[in-house]
């Protein structure tokens, strides 16, 4: 076992773009756990007089001719990266703190609803049967509700909030889970070792977590993985649709939401807001890419 | 695999550049003014509005987008003047109120007719039509738009008689309502549902065409009482978003833009072909506080709040490109019963230190936590964010809930908001702001969620409502109730939201209207186009 | 054949339950009703009360329900509360602008992801084919409302090529739909795109090593020849299957991209109902949209037996992964 997971980190070390994406997710982690290190104002402090500033709002550049140094020179004026929103709130803050919101919901939820999701896939490929067609057919249910509709009416039946956007996007993630190891248990259960336990009497509880669950993780990370990418952009549909987190706090999405009214005229907060969603989300998908090839070298092409 | 980074490192870098470059901006402007040219006839006006009407039945419509065209086509039996500071007659040359004020009658004009509809053909109207019309509005409108109406009585052709429930001195601003429009029988009947489709009046325009979602087309009436209308054609376009509407104007695409906001109003004033109109609105947004539950329940607290809120700061920021006024009186400052010597009465600037004096005196020393509940609507949402702020800086430690409008109007109706954001829009009588706010029927009912409960201030509504018509008299006694009111601090308030149209330069003899109707010909106005 | 047609759409049926099930919980679980979101604020309660009575929203849930299922049965989508017209109406006026927009979405991610998932396997390892597939990824990962608007930004507002809001009009010529088209379809058709451009590079890698391409190799057929007449033709198996999962999660794709460009869809239909507590509207049309799901899924399997014979259509396990 030891020496298979060497292997894999081997080949996970060897794919540039997985460790590009590693590194992505890494940054993400510390940027969000660093948060208030990092932030150079309080993400929800309101400077009103100062709204919608440009990016690189209190840097001036200029050119001295004797030295022909570019020089940078900081006045009294308060100093926005990325400019301020339209409350007057420092832009970068917020997308720093932002990514606690991203991450939480992203790995949260589909802890949440890949555990749920899993357990049914267990149960309903190893029973099979009428439980099976119980189980799937729920499934098949919520799979067949566009999954955007489902949470935005979700998120109105439950209203706004961190907690209820993490049940909502777990919610939408179980089907998808259920499936996988669904169709992952069928193979497995047939495997002589699973046959073998069970002619040695292990009980069905056993049976399902001790052999079956470890066969089935190799595709779960790596769907998994995927899963946080997904449900990141689900958090933030979901803000952009005015059902997110609550104000104040910052979310990627609310914060491209806030924006939008103002694109024509500071296009900065929406274009920074969503360069982060997409980086973030790329991050994970190169990372899911790489651990897949990684795990199964068959399926790598 | 080196090649493989590289080119990963380059996209990011050409995204970088494409977000810098598209987030740089400029702005400049002037406007430039013309002389008065003379009165052409012909040619067509296009009028923009942003929501798609349902229906154009008088007593089914429930938007403001409906009856903008539904005043082109209806008349009413009275109307307000353009500025909508009197009521003038109409249909009615004049009327007469009895002494209990629980009877009008009515002399009708003799000169209107209806459009050539499918069952009506120019017919001339009577008193008979006035009194299905209205009978119908009281029985069928479900948004109660003439609840007071016992019965219509036919006198003679010319002359109808209207009698009342109950004495309402607001009765007629009722009936100014496109709601309660004037409409032809046959037409009614013949059509059956399909009316609010074909719709058929006396106005100054008749229905041609409704191209769903996209445009409503009429033609001009040639025998319309007021006058002759000077456009052959009147166009309602529909731009469900706003910043298109204003590109729309631009281009020339139509001639009015309405609903105009923000950062597009700078647009239209660099714009040297259009003209930006700009009125405070019929309307006013405030921060109302329970008084019945809760911190709030104490004057001191109110006070307190009233202190350490800046709306000056706060308007100013939610409306950085223009588009309001700041309120200082729980009435819009474009109705007749505003008086701007009340504004004194109101706490104007910010005082940390008196808000936090107020709040130990009260008993919180330390703060509290409330919960600020507002519709799902951008104006008011932003404003809680800044109230949640600013109120953060005294203590008070306030949770934002942002409701549909479902949940918000049965939520504050039953008292349960600690403070909510309501804005309030109608006819320009003080007693459809007043009465709704302060009257003690209202308790339980979301004009007055707040749970003000005060006797005298009761009485003298209904005194302003039930004893007299006089406009005078009555502006006296609103202002009694306004200044007893605010006495008790029991709101704050916001702002008065502007009208703001975009009209291109081609089109004369157009006013916004402080109701944000849009009015093409009336006894006052006849708009005509430069071709 | 027709036994495994009939097998499927009977298993259809506890699926379609499932789901009448479900939309009916959640939409009364939300809070808020339509009466008061219909009248506005100056209503008074009892006529509020009324108009409850009238819509059938004081009945028992079960009552509801039962209505509800009986009408499903007959074809009967309701009566729509805030437009009083038949749900179905609505949708046939706004289904076929949908069905517009995601077919151009579909078309131009076919059209553009094809020839570069059949290159880069060509290619495999070339510049080419790393560039096309990093891309491929960035789009996978793209939120598709932001991307509408910075297409927004750049196409409509610093260059003002472009409309960036509604549909246009058919009186004012094609054009003007279709220039209304060009912003929401690229939109939308970026994911789909990202995915099938992988999906033709991994199915044709696969089929190129399999032995009767090489053997068409060695008898001399030109390079393009095999690759097209025998890999994309085997390649096509697998991508008709994402196609079908594609376009029912464009549907949903569509709601957000309607949202952002105002195109008079379904998607913008249903989000516009759910605020104005039109329950009958969702329930209706987000019926109609499991219909067409579990619709497109079917034929996509038919097809997916018809295409590929060596597939026995009584053990399908449908456990494809969604994500």
């Amino acid at each position: 076992m030891g020496l298979k997971k060497n292997m894999v980190l081997q080949r996970l070390l060897k794919n540039k773009l997985a460790v590009i994406g590693l590194v992505i997710v890494v940054i993400n982690i510390l940027v969000a756990l660093l948060a208030p290190k990092l932030a150079p104002y309080d993400p929800t402090h309101m400077d009103l007089a100062n709204s919608l500033q440009e990016p690189g709002t209190g840097i001036h550049f200029f050119h001295t001719d004797d030295t022909g140094f570019h020089l940078i020179k900081i006045d009294d004026t308060e100093i926005h990266l990325l400019g301020t929103d339209d409350f007057g709130r420092d832009l970068l803050s917020r997308i720093v703190y932002g990514s606690r919101v991203s991450l939480l919901v992203g790995f949260v939820s589909i802890l949440i609803g890949g555990t749920l999701g899993t357990v049914l896939g267990l149960i309903a490929g190893f029973y099979g049967g009428k439980i099976d067609s119980v189980i799937m057919r729920f499934m098949d249910g919520l799979f067949a509700f566009p999954y955007v509709l489902l949470a935005i009416t979700l998120m109105t039946a439950l209203g706004t909030g961190l907690h209820n956007i993490i049940i909502a996007v777990s919610i939408i993630n179980i089907p998808g889970f259920a499936r996988i190891v669904r169709g992952e248990t069928l193979v497995v259960k047939e495997l002589d070792y699973v046959e073998a336990a069970r002619s040695l009497g292990a009980k069905n509880r056993r049976l399902i977590f001790w052999h079956i669950l470890p066969n089935c993780m190799a595709p779960l990370i790596v769907y998994a993985t995927m899963g946080i990418a997904g449900a990141i952009l689900s958090e933030a549909a979901l803000s952009f649709l005015g059902l997110g987190i609550k104000p104040p706090d910052p979310s990627w999405g609310s914060i491209l939401k806030d924006g939008q009214e103002y694109l024509a005229v500071a296009p900065h907060i929406t274009t920074f807001s969503g360069l982060s969603i997409l980086f973030t989300v790329l991050g994970f998908n190169l990372f899911g890419d790489g651990l897949r090839d990684a795990l199964d070298p068959r399926l790598k092409q | 695999m080196k090649v493989k980074s590289k080119l990963l490192l380059s996209i990011l870098i050409i995204t970088m550049i494409f977000a810098l470059v598209v987030t740089g901006c400029g702005k400049s402007g002037e406007e430039a003014k013309q002389g008065e040219p003379e009165t052409k006839e012909g040619g067509s006006l296009v009028v923009g509005l942003s929501q798609v009407p349902k229906t154009l039945d008088p007593v089914l419509y429930t938007g403001t987008y409906e009856s903008n065209v539904m005043l082109a086509i209806f008349d009413t039996l009275v109307t307000y003047t353009d500025d909508q500071q009197k009521i003038v007659g109409a249909l009615a040359t004049d009327w007469k109120v009895s002494d209990d004020m629980l009877e009008y009658t009515f002399n009708l004009r003799d000169d209107v007719y209806f459009h050539d509809g499918k069952y009506v053909k120019g017919r001339k109207l009577t008193a008979e039509d006035i009194k299905y019309s209205l009978e119908r509005s009281a029985k069928e409108s479900a948004m109660g738009r003439l609840s007071d109406l016992k019965e219509a009585e036919v006198l003679d052709e010319k002359t109808v008689k209207l009698v009342l429930k109950q004495p309402n001195a607001a009765f007629l601003a009722r009936l100014t309502d496109p709601g309660n429009g004037i409409v032809a029988k046959e037409e009614v009947e013949g059509w059956g549902d399909a009316f609010g489709q074909n719709p058929v009046g006396t106005g100054a325009f008749v229905f041609k065409s409704w191209a769903k979602d996209d445009n409503v087309t009429m033609v001009r009436n040639d025998k319309y009482w007021a006058a002759k209308p000077n456009l052959d054609e009147l166009v309602f376009k529909f731009i469900p978003d706003l910043s298109m509407m204003s590109n729309a104007l631009i281009s020339g695409d139509i001639d009015i833009a309405t609903e105009v906001q923000g950062p597009d109003r700078q647009k239209l004033v660099n714009d040297q072909n259009i003209d930006v109109q700009t009125m405070p609105g019929m309307n006013v947004y405030f921060a109302a506080m329970n008084m019945k539950e809760g911190p709030t329940a104490d004057i001191r607290v109110r006070q307190a709040i009233s202190y350490a809120l800046d709306v000056d700061a706060a308007v100013s920021n939610i409306f950085q490109f223009g588009g309001a006024t700041r309120a200082y009186v729980p009435l819009p400052s474009k109705s007749w019963g505003y008086d701007s010597s009340l504004e004194d009465l109101a706490i104007k600037s910010r005082n940390l230190e008196k808000a936090k004096d107020l709040l130990k005196e009260a008993g919180y020393e330390n703060g509290f936590k409330t919960t600020i509940v507002t519709p799902n609507k951008p104006l008011r949402a932003k404003w809680a964010q800044i109230m949640q702020t600013q109120l953060a800086e005294v203590g008070i430690e306030a949770d934002i809930e942002k409701l549909e409008w479902g949940t918000y109007s049965d939520k504050v109706s039953k008292g349960e908001a600690p403070i909510y954001l309501l804005a309030w829009t109608w006819y320009p009588d003080p007693d459809f702001f007043l009465f709704q706010f302060f009257h003690q029927d209202q308790i339980g009912r979301l004009g007055n969620g707040q749970a003000f409960d005060d006797k005298e201030v009761t009485d003298l509504i209904d005194k302003a409502k039930g004893s007299t018509t006089d406009q005078a008299e009555r502006k006296a006694i609103y202002k009694e109730v306004i200044e007893k009111a605010m006495a008790k601090v029991p709101r704050v308030e916001g702002w008065h939201k502007e009208n703001i149209n975009g009209i291109r330069k081609r089109v004369n003899d157009y006013k916004i209207c402080p109701d944000d109707q849009v009015r093409i010909v009336t006894q006052e106005r006849n708009v005509w186009v430069e071709k | 054949m027709l036994k495994y047609i009939i097998k499927r759409i009977i298993g259809l049926i506890p699926v379609l339950f499932c789901v009448s099930v479900v939309v009916f919980v959640i939409t009364r679980v939300i809070p808020g009703d339509p009466a008061a979101v219909m009248l506005g604020p100056q209503a008074t309660n009892e006529a509020v009360e009324a108009l409850r009575i009238k819509l059938g929203l004081r009945d028992p849930l079960l009552v509801q329900y039962g209505r509800f299922l009986m009408q499903l049965l007959r074809g009967d989508l309701g009566t729509s509360i805030a437009y009083n017209q038949p749900v179905l109406d609505l949708i046939l006026d706004t289904f076929p602008n949908t069905v517009l927009l995601a077919a151009s979405s579909l078309l131009i991610a076919t059209i553009v992801a094809l020839p570069i998932g059949i290159l880069s396997a060509v290619k495999q390892y070339s510049i080419f084919d790393y560039l096309s597939m990093t891309f491929a990824l960035v789009g996978v990962s793209m939120p598709v409302y932001w991307l509408g608007l910075m297409l927004v930004l750049l196409f409509s507002i610093k260059l003002q090529l472009l409309p960036s809001i509604g549909m246009g009009s058919l009186s004012n010529g094609l054009g003007d739909i279709l220039s209304h088209l060009i912003l929401p379809s690229i939109a939308l058709a970026t994911i789909p795109m990202a995915n099938f451009a992988r999906i033709t590079r991994s199915s044709m890698l696969e089929v190129v090593r399999q032995d009767y391409i090489r053997t068409a190799r060695a008898k001399g057929l030109s390079e393009w020849k095999v690759i097209i007449k025998h890999s994309l033709k085997n390649a096509m198996v697998p991508l008709l299957t994402v196609m079908g999962m594609q376009i029912s999660m464009m549907l949903s794709g569509a709601v957000l991209t309607e949202t952002i460009f105002a195109w008079p869809g379904m998607g913008r239909l249903v989000v516009d109902a759910i605020e104005k507590r039109d329950f009958i509207m969702v329930q209706g049309s987000v019926m109609f949209l499991a219909f067409i799901f579990v619709f497109v899924n079917l034929c996509v399997d038919v097809l997916y037996v018809l295409v590929n014979p060596r597939i026995s259509y009584d053990n399908k396990g449908g456990d494809s992964s969604g994500a």
